[in-house]
């Protein structure tokens, strides 16, 4: 069995009376880019402060590479971290914001130099070398953040957020270049966002984390497919869930789930339902089906304010009460559309339990 | 050998230690030492001398001499730190304008600061000087008689404050630039556009928006005006007849000349209680 | 328009006031002693008398006074940016038991002058037996509440990612402060530094406490002796003495404005 580049066993930290960080159980393999999501405040920082070393470990222990790390000083620990503001040295240009930490670490002038050399050519950044930080674009900044961070080659890179400081436009390229970067350099690297897309289209694999618990763990995918809870389900929807209580009903061996904007069926009931009558049922805005063309009497929502979105139009529905948004392709909308039908077949439902929030089914209604 | 957690935890408290070391040495623990002294009778040399209780203070109330430098010194506190604070306010006013060549002014009007006080004492000496004095030249050339500037009693504390607004108020100037150019435009463009005239708009907006410079800048020059000594030493030595003798003047007097150093220390306990007194009106009329 | 002219004509207006004094106390220092006492007042002097200056720099020994003078206000100001430095890295960087208390003690020695405290710390000296000694005019002034306060200001405006990053490099502690903190405070640093020049330079009141011999004596000191000789005979030499006083600062001062009104725009700062 190989071992797993990084370890948390059991880490838990706590200020004061609040957990920040309960109980951490998580293997990141070797060459792994590996994505720990959640909203602000949930802990992810301190995950990535304690790893490098910045914070104390309250409970557990923190393995690279099999060695513990608690008891070693951050500069020991052959980790490097990109943060969310960069934190380049103002005062020093960019060659010696690259060469201050391996200078500091004992590397002559001569082997700093050319690892300096070689590292700003991987990033394209040998025209910035003589010039300071506050000279610099934001994407320059950022480039030159992570190569700080390569040049030590170290055995794990850690990204703080290193992507919400920069333009919508430029973020996309920079979120390119940093997945190849690291497909290149095959370094561990623990990334940690808030923002799920961030999360989707980089990680090999990922972590849902939410008041200092896992919620989920596993590739992007998967995750986005079966979410483990309400809360990882509303996490990964834009703009967010539709959540609705749901009744069932066994019919011929299938089974319907009732809401407040239609009933869905599935024809192989799934057999984590169990004998449950009432659930929580969540539908992300682009995988309700839906359709304008409506017959006299077939039951539908009245559409309260439509959002362009470019390719995507955002319908706002309502029906006795109940709010619902749904993603629909733009060329679908007909102008001056006031009710819009929710198509009882090919919706994805997931269904939660209606107590503690775990998922207990997946399905696409038939 | 003390366990590396210690050692981090002192860490602070080793670097405070010099710098507490000397504040106790030389700024706190004197506090307490001139009340000691104040109730002692200390000899010029090393010895405290017996406990006398309040006598110092009593011969010091029952002094008409401390009463009359007690009003002088308060006098030329609250005449030259308005006068100085209000040509301040308008030099910034005028320097606070979208002009070329301000940075001049402003280089110029603080150049007096920078001054050493006994260069400034020597020029005024010369300037003010009953004879071949320039002032006085001026004063003739306008038909108006000269004036006995150190001369006479009711001059001389008037003179002194004329000094010492000359040499302050470039520092006042650019504390209240400073002010000044950290208001927020959008408020002053704000009242632009509800049609304040330019007068309304400075007592209305600009002043009261300046209240925390002003504070300030109130706090800093009584603090300093209440320490005036040394154009008092090197100008007048207190005179004529004691009408420029001033509290710090008073108590190096009575402690160098007169070596009553007991009574020297209750004259400094009781400017230092003063100013704590006035700092502390100061502070509730406008840092509310 | 208007306003605009206005403006400039009371600021010129201004300058008269302020200014003629320097022009006074220069064309007198170079006026020959019979040009002093003039009915109408001499705007230039008919035969500069330069060596005035030469006379009064060995009228008094201004040579001994000036070195000791560079040499206090160099100690001083060494000190009190080394002793802030240290005190403000405390305060700004580190979480500790008595943090604001310490902080409040140090600010609030600002209202407490020597002017106030200078019989007990005579007292203090002559027990010690350290009057007349250099470290009788350091000693008090070693620690600066102010200059404490200001670097306080500006390393706590160092972002903490920054300390991060530099743990990360190996450098903490008091490299962190020396390689990080400090450059990045230059401005503060710098002007802190120039009005701690100015104030020690300057002073008169605590080296008159202190001092009573010419072997120890500070410029100021010397030029109030000579004006305790001078007056109302040799105006010329005792201005040209105002002036080579006055000079080192007054250089600074105009090499340096532009950071002198930096420290004045960061002393501003709110209450």
């Amino acid at each position: 069995m190989t071992i797993p580049a990084l370890r948390f066993a059991g880490v838990g930290k706590s200020y004061g009376a609040t957990k920040i960080l309960d109980d951490l159980n998580l293997e990141i393999a070797e060459g792994e880019f590996f994505v720990l999501l959640g909203p602000s405040g949930c802990g992810k920082t301190t995950v990535l402060r304690m790893t490098a070393g910045l914070q104390p470990v309250d409970r557990g222990e923190i393995y690279l590479r099999d060695n513990p790390l608690s008891g070693v000083p951050p500069e020991r620990r052959n980790i490097a971290m990109v943060f969310q503001d960069y934190a380049l040295y103002p005062h020093m240009t960019v060659y010696h914001n690259m060469a201050f930490g391996l200078r500091r670490h004992g590397h002559g002038r001569a082997e700093a130099d050319a690892r300096i050399r070689k590292t700003a050519a991987l990033l394209g950044i040998q025209p910035l070398l003589e010039r300071r930080p506050h000279e610099l674009s934001g994407g320059q900044q950022q480039r030159v953040a992570l190569g700080r961070a390569i040049v030590r080659d170290p055995a794990l890179y850690l990204m703080d957020e290193p992507l919400s400081n920069l333009d919508a436009q430029v973020r996309a390229g920079v979120r390119t270049e940093i997945k190849e970067l690291q497909r290149r350099l095959g370094v561990t690297t623990l990334y940690v966002t808030h923002d799920q897309i961030e999360a989707l289209t980089l990680a090999d694999r990922m972590a849902v984390l939410n008041e200092g618990r896992i919620q989920q763990v596993g590739p992007p995918l998967d995750v986005y497919r079966a979410p483990a809870n309400e809360f990882v389900a509303s996490f990964l929807a834009t703009p967010k869930l539709n959540l609705f209580d749901g009744t069932i009903e066994r019919v011929d061996g299938a089974v319907l789930v009732r809401t407040a904007i239609g009933t869905f069926r599935s024809p192989n009931p799934p057999s984590a339902l169990g004998g449950r009558t009432a659930v929580r049922v969540g539908l992300r805005p682009e995988e309700i089906k839906v359709s304008f063309a409506l017959r006299e009497g077939e039951p539908s929502l009245a559409i309260r304010l439509l959002e362009p979105l470019g390719s995507q139009v955002l319908a706002i529905a309502e029906r006795d009460g109940a709010d619902v948004t749904i993603s629909v392709p733009a060329d679908a909308v007909p102008e001056k559309a006031e009710r819009l039908g929710v198509v009882p077949a090919g919706c994805v439902v997931h269904l939660f339990d209606r107590d503690d929030g775990v998922a207990v089914a997946h399905f696409r209604s038939a | 050998m003390m366990p590396p957690r210690v050692m981090a935890a002192a860490r602070p408290y080793l670097y405070l230690t010099p710098t507490l070391a000397v504040l106790a040495a030389f700024t706190y623990f004197p506090i307490a030492r001139l009340a000691e002294m104040s109730l002692r009778a200390p000899s010029v040399g090393t010895s405290l001398g017996p406990w006398i209780g309040l006598s110092a203070y009593a011969k010091l109330f029952a002094n008409p001499l401390f009463w009359r430098v007690l009003g002088q010194t308060i006098l030329f506190v609250f005449a030259s730190v308005p006068i100085a604070m209000a040509l301040a306010l308008g030099l910034a006013l005028l320097l606070d304008q979208p002009l070329r060549g301000l940075s001049v002014f402003r280089v110029l009007y603080y150049t007096p600061v920078v001054m050493p006080t006994v260069a400034v004492a020597a020029l005024a000496l010369w300037m003010f000087n009953a004879n071949g004095g320039i002032v006085d030249y001026f004063l003739r050339s306008l038909g108006i008689a000269p004036v006995p500037w150190l001369v006479e009693s009711k001059w001389a504390l008037p003179t002194l404050i004329l000094i010492a607004v000359w040499k302050n108020v470039g520092y006042y100037m650019i504390i209240y630039l400073a002010g000044l150019q950290s208001l927020p435009r959008a408020v002053l463009d704000a009242a632009r556009l509800d049609g304040a005239r330019p007068i309304m708009r400075f007592f209305t907006i600009t002043l009261p928006l300046l209240r925390p410079t002003t504070f300030f800048i109130t706090v800093v020059a009584l603090i300093g005006s209440f320490q005036v000594f040394d154009f008092v030493n090197l100008m007048t030595q207190g005179g004529p007849s004691n009408a420029t003798n001033v509290l710090v003047y008073f108590a190096y007097q009575n402690g160098f000349e007169y070596l009553q150093l007991g009574m020297a220390a209750a004259i400094s306990l009781i400017m230092f209680a003063l100013v704590l007194g006035i700092l502390g009106l100061v502070a509730g009329a406008l840092n509310r | 328009m208007i306003r605009r002219s206005a403006s400039y004509a009371v600021l010129v207006a201004g300058l008269v006031p302020l200014l003629l004094p320097f022009y006074w106390m220069a064309v007198t220092s170079l006026k020959p002693k019979r040009e002093i006492f003039t009915a109408t007042p001499q705007w230039l002097p008919a035969h500069p008398a330069w060596d005035n200056y030469l006379l009064a720099w060995t009228a008094e020994p201004f040579a001994r006074f000036f070195f000791n003078s560079a040499v206090v206000t160099a100690l001083i100001v060494a000190l009190q940016l080394v002793l802030a430095s240290l005190a403000a890295f405390a305060l700004s960087r580190f979480e500790f038991h008595g943090r604001r208390i310490i902080f409040w003690i140090i600010v609030a020695a600002l209202i407490v002058p020597v002017q106030v405290t200078f019989i007990a710390n005579f007292m203090t000296l002559a027990h010690f037996g350290l009057l007349n000694t250099y470290a009788a005019l350091i000693a008090p002034y070693a620690a600066s509440a102010f200059g404490t306060f200001l670097l306080r200001q500006a390393f706590a405006a160092v972002p903490r990612q920054l300390e991060d990053a530099a743990r990360l490099d190996g450098c903490s502690g008091l490299a962190f402060l020396w390689h990080v903190l400090l450059p990045l405070s230059r401005p503060t640093v710098l002007a802190f530094a120039l009005v701690a020049i100015v104030a020690h330079w300057n002073d008169y009141f605590w080296p008159l406490i202190v001092t009573n011999n010419n072997a120890v004596r500070t410029l100021p000191i010397g030029l109030g002796m000579f004006i305790g000789q001078e007056v109302t005979t040799d105006w010329n030499l005792l201005m040209a003495a105002s002036i080579f006083v006055s000079a080192p600062m007054l250089l600074l001062f105009f090499f340096m404005q532009r950071y002198f009104v930096q420290s004045m725009l960061r002393t501003g700062i709110r209450g």
